[in-house]
């Protein structure tokens, strides 16, 4: 009898200790994570304000250097944990969400014609005209496909989206970070 | 071995795998999250279990349902029961099997699928899945729903066995944990959220350029059975897009549930072309600058999604019924209160601190 007993309690005892070894576990990973390098995204960064900056660059020292944002829209995140926070600026749209508990650039939106891709990429443009100096970008790692008129540029982390209508007029760019969904 | 000596052996050991149930159970308990103050919506699914009175109408689907409609307004407009089933980020397969689960307790006559979810066709995040799948009560529905919305890294024991999910919350626990360890307050009203508060719609950001514009196969299936579930019980499902403006609802998404509900014979309403009809205006009627209708907003969409199920579905008006009425007496008396205790934080902060149902309201 005291050996069932003596099993039973090395039983409940290793339960608990392998749910706080998971735990552990999970923290260490965390912190693991964060001592990794931030994603590079090569040749899809951008410009702005003459601030250089791309997907998964820490926000807050992005937007002391590009300047105060217009104003501010908030709004539960689909991709993310938490909300979306996405800042108007002047052509542009930064959107920017929480990762633990440091907030990334996750997403860069051109909104008119007056900002252009580091490339030199903008609204209005014809797309052939685009994918021609996006095709002088050399790097084997820039992966394109093309879906209904949406043209995908990704480089690790970093996808961006160049949307043409039916005449061939490039009608939005945005810069994103890959998610599960992609 | 004697019987003696059997009950010997075995009894202790069955006492001491009964007390670690007990204490796993108890744990349990202790470290799940109680949703009862800043993350509300992880206390809705189990609400539903507390209804005295069937419903008519059974909505399901995400925060464009419980934000957008108010149940005790329907009753009020046109004598109408219905309750909200709906969930932060309710995926369709959730949608689904909480309908089933709803189906083991009543009959409605209709379900209302909202489709905005379809936009996502795989597993999102545990922690909606938390939010939904907590507070169903132990079913097959419940085991067909974690099975179907488990993202990679979950385990569906841990659904069953809250512990081996939150022990490491043990260090943060609060006195909230303690307080609510028993019961919970209630968060909603036949499964509406209320929001009195305002915030103007102003700049919506740039409509997000869809990769791939076609609703997933997934979806398409469990609509599919959602569609068969309410045939085999008598249901008639209507399909809608509420009032959301965002997140966008795109055009190929519009065309796609369109020519499947045509296809299929269901009705379909998009709520978007009738905001004017409805009479909502986003400058008053939304308390997240257009992303969720307030009360204000929920009431007046209610009011004219009733008349249109009185009108056009022939739906019966309960408020004949003493017993009915009696339940819903009740329901439109905590509305009120609920509404004017909001009201009143919004005047003495300015915003709405994070509060419930329940005795501890400010």
């Amino acid at each position: 009898m005291k050996k069932i007993l003596a099993l039973v309690t090395v039983f409940a005892l290793l339960t608990l200790c392998f749910c706080a070894a998971a735990a552990f576990a999970a923290d260490d990973a965390a912190a693991a994570e964060d001592e990794e390098e931030a994603p590079v995204y090569g040749p899809l960064g951008f410009v702005y304000n003459e601030v250089s900056f791309g997907i998964l660059d820490e926000a807050e020292p992005v937007m002391e250097a590009i300047g105060e944002a217009d104003d501010l829209f908030v709004s539960a995140s689909c991709a993310y944990q938490g909300d979306d926070y996405i800042y108007y600026y002047d052509g542009l749209e930064l959107t920017v969400n929480e990762i633990d508990g440091v907030s990334y650039v996750t997403g860069i939106t051109l909104v008119d014609d007056m900002i252009e891709t580091p490339q030199g990429v903008a609204i209005g443009m014809d797309i052939e005209e685009a994918l021609a100096l996006m095709a002088e970008i050399e790097d084997e790692a820039l992966t394109m496909e093309e879906n209904r008129g949406v043209y995908s540029f990704q480089y690790g982390p970093a996808l961006l989206m160049i949307q043409a209508n039916e005449d061939g007029e490039i009608t939005a760019i945005q810069y994103t970070a890959v998610t599960e969904e992609d | 071995m004697t019987t003696k000596q059997k009950i010997k052996t075995w009894l202790p050991l069955c006492l001491c795998l009964v007390l670690l149930a007990a204490a796993v159970w108890f744990l349990g308990r202790l470290t799940q999250p109680k949703y009862m103050s800043g993350v509300l919506e992880g206390a809705m699914t189990a609400e539903y279990y507390e209804e005295k009175t069937p419903h008519d109408v059974i909505f399901i689907g995400d925060c464009e349902v419980y934000e957008n409609f108010s149940p005790v307004t329907m009753w009020r407009e046109a004598g109408i029961t219905s309750y909200i089933r709906g969930t932060a980020q309710q995926l369709i397969w959730q949608s689904y099997y909480l309908l089933e689960d709803a189906f083991r307790y009543e009959s409605p006559k209709i379900v209302v699928y909202n489709v905005q979810a379809m936009k996502y066709s795989e597993p999102q995040s545990e922690a909606y899945n938390r939010m939904a799948l907590d507070g169903m009560r132990l079913s097959v529905s419940k085991l067909g729903a974690v099975r179907a919305s488990m993202t990679e890294d979950e385990d569906a024991i841990s659904y069953l066995i809250p512990l081996l999910r939150y022990h490491s919350r043990w260090q943060e626990l609060t006195q909230e944990d303690w307080t609510y360890l028993f019961r919970r307050d209630k968060v909603t009203v036949a499964g509406y959220l209320m929001r009195a508060d305002v915030k103007p719609m102003k700049r919506l950001p740039s409509v997000p350029i869809l990769k791939d514009p076609d609703i997933g196969e997934a979806c398409w299936e469990y609509l599919g059975k959602i569609q068969a579930l309410c045939e085999k019980h008598g249901a008639r499902l209507i399909l809608i897009k509420s009032s959301s403006i965002w997140p966008h609802w795109y055009d190929e998404w519009e065309e796609q549930i369109s020519a499947y509900a045509a296809e299929h014979g269901l009705d379909y309403i998009n709520f978007l072309p009738l905001q004017d009809e409805i009479g909502i205006d986003f400058t008053t009627d939304t308390y997240d600058a257009g992303l969720h209708l307030n009360l204000y907003g929920a009431e007046k969409a209610s009011a004219y999604f009733a008349r249109l199920l009185a009108d056009a579905y022939g739906l019966e008006d309960h408020r004949g019924d003493s017993a009915i009425a009696a339940d819903w007496e009740e329901k439109c008396a905590q509305y009120d209160a609920l509404l004017d205790a909001q009201l009143r934080e919004l005047e003495e902060y300015g915003y709405l601190k994070s509060w419930t149902l329940g005795n501890d309201r400010p």
